[in-house]
């Protein structure tokens, strides 16, 4: 095989590889989330659910959200 | 069929040409192709076109402040007070690190306001521990639920005192200049935000390598061609100053994205503001060591992303408005979309080629053609940014390995986020290496 050959084949080869492991490893990394118990810690599901717009009502922070906070200074 | 590896050196072209008309799909793919290939070159010059005026631009910034900008005691104290913004979730590990680069920031007025998003660690005892260091600067430490980087960014902000917010991820380090290099934009009543330079500091296996190189490149090239136009159309989570007034006109951060700062951008743009980047002004940030952790990351970015496009896809409609907001828009659709289903496109085709046609080279020679192209631009980037010329050598695996490799991760987020498949934030494991 001339160098040329060798080239192609390598190539030909990493793209099939690449292509193969980026799918296995996709599919690793769902199957390891789904297997994930679902009221762990803070992860957050966003998708699908009613989004309530959380935004800078610098107001709300003084009567309520400050309540709920420990603050340090 | 015979299946033969060859190059066909014996008019090999005429041969897969006679066999490619076979299939009228296939020479409708190869057309594709050949006007996809042309756009990417096209985009390669156009950017680094504009990559370059804004880097002579940067030079000359800097050699003007250098002549002009000799600090005295009064111009010190016009200096505007600002506020950095610091979520943390789960950053034990490396958050004393983050706060501790802080208190070296080479600036006289700032605040720091730690919010610690109801980790499950110790963020919150370790960040407490900082407000004592600290003798250059007020520490606030606030403990809340966790809702989300969204909303702790916006319990931030809304404690913050400053006219100007800087906002980090807590597993950032800043460059000792980094406040200095982004307020001095803010003269100008145009700009609502400066992005800045993020690195990544765990250089320490290929993986990590090839991010670096991409960091740098798309940094380099993307985003200085971004700035040159004043559309920077990320600003990226590890580190973005923002002017106050600009943030409460947009109302912060929304949490219906997995891609805040995205939205975030977008909003302001769609707003006209104006945003640019400070390549001076770096954030060293620890990038993911492995394969699943990588996809991880590009997952929820390739649906924060879509996600945000959707959002704002109704401004496409405004009067006055549509054309400018198609370019930011369209553009940030053919890099999270077009690109990586293109190139994807590409490489199943051509291996479906190679293998049943027996001619491998078509092959070689469009990973060649890219191969050249990611080199050379390797090596601009890498000799404008001042980099490790190491990271060229990556280059040659940039594009068989890497691209392709996170492009199917992005198609296939792009799926699930097409019909609408639930998905968590994914918070990645950090390795203490900052």
């Amino acid at each position: 095989m001339d160098i040329v050959s060798v080239l192609s084949t390598t190539v030909l080869v990493t793209t099939i590889a690449t292509l193969v492991m980026a799918i296995a490893a996709y599919f690793a990394y769902k199957l390891k989330e789904w297997r994930k118990p679902r009221s762990s810690g803070g992860d957050k599901i966003v998708s699908n659910e009613v989004i309530k717009p959380i935004f800078l009502k610098r107001h709300m922070l003084v009567d309520s959200a400050l309540k709920e906070h420990d603050v340090d200074d | 069929m015979t299946f033969v590896f060859s190059s066909g050196t014996d008019n090999w072209y005429s041969s897969l040409y006679d066999y490619i008309s076979t299939f009228p799909i296939v020479t409708t793919l190869v057309d594709y192709l050949t006007i996809f290939m042309v756009i990417l070159v096209l985009r390669y010059v156009f950017l680094i076109i504009f990559s370059y005026l804004e880097h002579l631009d940067n030079i000359r910034k800097n050699e003007l402040q250098a002549i002009e900008g000799k600090t005295t005691p009064e111009s010190e104290n016009r200096l505007p007070f600002i506020s950095i913004v610091v979520p943390a979730y789960n950053e034990g590990k490396i958050i004393q690190t983050a706060i501790r680069s802080l208190f070296k920031l080479d600036y006289p007025h700032f605040e720091v306001v730690i919010v610690d998003d109801g980790s499950t660690d110790d963020t919150y005892e370790r960040a407490r521990e900082m407000i004592k260091e600290s003798d250059r600067c007020e520490v606030t430490v606030i403990k809340k639920s966790n809702a989300g980087k969204a909303n702790a960014l916006n319990t931030g902000m809304a404690h913050a005192k400053g006219s100007f917010i800087l906002n980090m991820d807590g597993d950032t380090k800043l460059s000792r200049n980094t406040l200095r290099d982004c307020i001095r934009h803010f003269d100008d009543p145009k700009i609502g935000a400066v992005a800045g330079n993020v690195k990544v500091v765990n250089r320490d296996n290929m993986i990590t390598q090839v991010q670096a190189l991409e960091y740098v490149e798309g940094l380099a090239i993307s985003r200085k061609a971004q700035s040159y136009n004043r559309i920077v159309n990320i600003i990226p989570g590890p580190l973005g100053m923002f002017r106050k007034s600009a943030l409460w006109q947009v109302r912060g951060y929304d949490d219906d994205t997995f891609a805040e700062d995205c939205d975030l951008t977008l909003k302001l743009l769609l707003e006209g503001w104006h945003i640019i980047y400070e390549p001076m002004a770096i954030a060293w940030v620890e990038t993911p060591s492995h394969i699943t952790n990588l996809l991880k990351q590009r997952y929820r970015w390739t649906r924060g992303i879509l996600q945000a496009i959707r959002k704002h896809a109704w401004t496409l409609k405004q009067p006055h408005k549509a054309g400018a907001n198609a370019i930011i828009i369209g553009y940030m659709l053919f890099e999270s979309l077009i690109c990586p289903i293109s190139n994807v496109l590409a490489s199943i085709f051509l291996v479906w080629l190679s293998i049943k046609s027996g001619v491998t080279i078509l092959l070689a020679l469009w990973w060649l053609q890219l191969s050249i192209l990611d080199v050379m631009t390797a090596a601009y980037c890498v000799i404008i940014e001042k980099e490790d010329t190491m990271l060229i050598v990556y280059a040659l695996i940039f594009r068989v390995f890497y691209q392709l490799l996170v492009d199917v991760a992005k198609i296939l987020a792009s799926i699930e986020e097409l019909i609408g498949t639930k998905m968590n934030w994914g918070k990645l494991e950090r390795e203490g290496k900052l």
